[in-house]
């Protein structure tokens, strides 16, 4: 104890070259854990985005392409699929429900998306949990529009607000404005963390409302909500729910090999599990060049530490002159390095987790992430404890020139 | 109690044929679907010939005829594939196994593009062994699946595994370095 006392002193005599290498080694941790954090919780997060789904069925393309524009609303879809094909594979037996997606419009940086009220109804995230309603309920008019909890936090927009929605997927201004036709708010979603909470929800009448005479200027309203023009053509995408696992499989390949049109089934577990594959190159290099980092940041404590070694010779000959031993002397300087260190990971614990406060909202709006603080989980402390290990080790290698001086100098030093 | 039953015929029924047509056929890359409902288990695994008998024409002689006869005799036995958990309480009660030509269904076009004037029969057609198993378990918390495959047919390199559970959806490609199927 009194060893540790003595070592903080000596670091606070010492303390800007100190706080320096104790930022450093703070830097390094809050790099290593955010990867690690980063790295475990966007799977988890992914995962959560869509559960109880059996397939996810789309123009042919990829698979993790399907998922990622069906799903994650990354990127688009390469062709649309007829609504006719839809309703024959709803209708297939085995098929307990299906929610159709119609995508490609926006609303101030927001996707729509056209559905059906299935959609409030089979839809369901992370652990089998359904959508729920914090103000409002379903769309039932063609212009009744269902908000996620962040369109409607960070726009602004209650129950009965009108909004105008934007064909295509430009900003404001840049794409055709549907002005002609608002949309009413008939409801509000309650968070969920996934890429709901940032889409608009409308019926696919809504969307067919959307494009019909999109591009003439004369516009009759009244016409197109009357129309039985509204039924829709094409939609981007359909999640199915079957009535057993069992048939998952033997209703893909019946999908895939639909004759009408070049259709894609995927599940999406098992596409997600493609896509981690894929990122997991990317994965490792991250932590490799995490841990570099943190070897650089020892390095640097190394040197350091020798560099102050040779200021250090009156001070390591006074504690010998006053009694200290040589192990004293080897102890004061291992625990230093020990001190910095563990300062070091503590500060780094702190930042990560405040950068991750600052970040989180841009997180969860640009990529859906959901990565919660804390304190780290149990592979993440093995990894700092390996870190302190090396900290202390560290700290025996200027211990080990400090008794050499020591045994060179002896009192005789002169500076 | 209908419902049920329809639905376990229906599976049965339609589980065998052409497995293969999404994927393509790969010498040495095997793959097996696995699904769990209830106290269901049905596991359909689908080889390219070559990686079980070492050629994919019709037997043409008596040697031949053998071979095709034993890895279907081989393939009936589920334990040379992989090993269930005992203490899930699996018991097979349906197994079906079989020889497969692919070119019957007009796929791999580019493959008969390829070979447009010479005739299938000398031995340029591609051919799967199928085979489909069901089992009642009276435990579906299925965590782990040791593959013996690799052991029985060391041909064959790799197995695509997808699997459906009460638990979710998981997926990937698993080789003899590890032979585990895992159910989260």
């Amino acid at each position: 104890m009194n060893m540790l006392r003595l070592a903080w002193k000596s670091l606070l005599n010492r303390r800007s070259t100190a706080l320096l290498t104790m930022l450093t080694i703070a830097v390094s941790v809050a790099l290593l854990l955010g990867v690690e954090k980063m790295r475990l919780h966007a799977r988890q997060s992914f995962a959560n985005t869509v559960s109880s789904t059996d397939l996810i069925v789309g123009a042919r393309s990829g698979s993790v392409q399907l998922l990622l524009y069906s799903v994650f609303r990354i990127g688009n879809a390469t062709n649309n699929i007829s609504w006719e094909s839809y309703r024959e594979i709803a209708a297939l037996p085995g098929v307990r429900w299906a929610i159709p997606i119609s995508l490609g419009d926006s609303h101030r940086g927001y996707r729509v998306v056209g559905t059906t009220r299935d959609y409030f109804e089979h839809f369901r995230y992370a652990n089998k949990r359904r959508l729920e309603f914090s103000a409002g309920r379903a769309f039932e008019d063609t212009y009744d529009a269902v908000l996620g909890a962040e369109v409607a936090l960070q726009l602004g927009y209650q129950s009965g607000d009108r909004l105008i929605l934007t064909h295509g997927l430009g900003a404001d201004g840049l794409a055709a404005d549907h002005s002609d036709k608002p949309f009413a708010v008939s409801g509000i979603l309650a968070p969920t963390g996934t890429p709901v909470d940032r889409s608009v929800h409308v019926s696919l009448a809504g969307i067919e409302a959307i494009h019909i005479n999109w591009n003439k200027i004369e516009t009759n309203p009244t016409l197109a909500r009357s129309s039985s023009d509204l039924r829709p053509r094409a939609i981007t995408a359909f999640m199915l729910g079957l009535d057993s696992r069992l048939l998952a499989f033997k209703l893909q390949r019946e999908i895939n090999q639909y004759a009408r049109e070049p259709l894609l089934a995927i599940f999406p577990g098992v596409a997600l599990q493609e896509l981690w594959d894929l990122m997991r190159v990317g994965e490792q290099a991250l932590l490799i060049i995490s841990l570099l980092v943190a070897a650089a940041a020892m390095v640097g404590l190394l040197a350091v530490s020798l560099a102050a070694l040779n200021e250090r010779r009156r001070e390591m000959a006074i504690l010998r002159s006053v009694g200290a031993s040589h192990l004293h002397v080897m102890g004061l300087l291992v625990s230093e390095s020990a001190l910095l260190t563990a300062f070091g990971i503590v500060l780094g614990l702190v930042l990560q987790n405040a950068v991750l406060l600052v970040l989180q909202p841009w997180l969860v709006d640009q990529f859906g992430l959901l990565l919660p603080l804390g304190l780290p989980g149990a592979r993440e402390w093995a990894t700092l404890g390996g870190l302190q290990l090396v900290g202390i080790l560290v700290g025996l290698i200027p211990a080990w020139c400090g008794y050499r001086n020591s045994l060179a100098d002896g009192l005789s030093t002169r500076l | 109690m209908f419902k049920r039953s329809s639905l376990i015929s229906l599976a049965i029924i339609c589980s065998t044929a052409a497995i293969a047509q999404q994927s393509a056929h790969v010498h040495g890359f095997a793959s097996i679907n696995l699904a769990i409902d209830d106290e269901e288990l049905e596991i359909e695994f689908v080889s390219p010939a070559e990686s079980i008998v070492g050629f994919e024409y019709e037997p043409s002689n008596a040697a031949e005829r053998k071979a095709v006869a034993d890895a279907i005799a081989l393939l009936r036995d589920p334990a040379k594939l992989f090993v269930l958990p005992a203490s899930a309480g699996c018991e097979l009660n349906e197994v079906e196994a079989e020889q497969h030509a692919e070119d019957e269904h007009g796929e791999h076009d580019e493959h008969d593009d390829e070979h447009a004037h010479e005739d299938s029969d000398a031995g340029e057609s591609h051919s799967e062994f199928h085979a489909h198993y069901h089992f009642e378990c009276k435990n579906t918390a299925i965590e782990t699946i040791d593959l013996r495959l690799f052991e029985t047919w060391p041909r064959i390199a790799e197995v695509r595994v997808q699997a459906l559970t009460p638990r979710g959806q998981t997926g990937g490609n698993i080789d003899a370095s590890d032979p585990v199927i895992r159910l989260q």
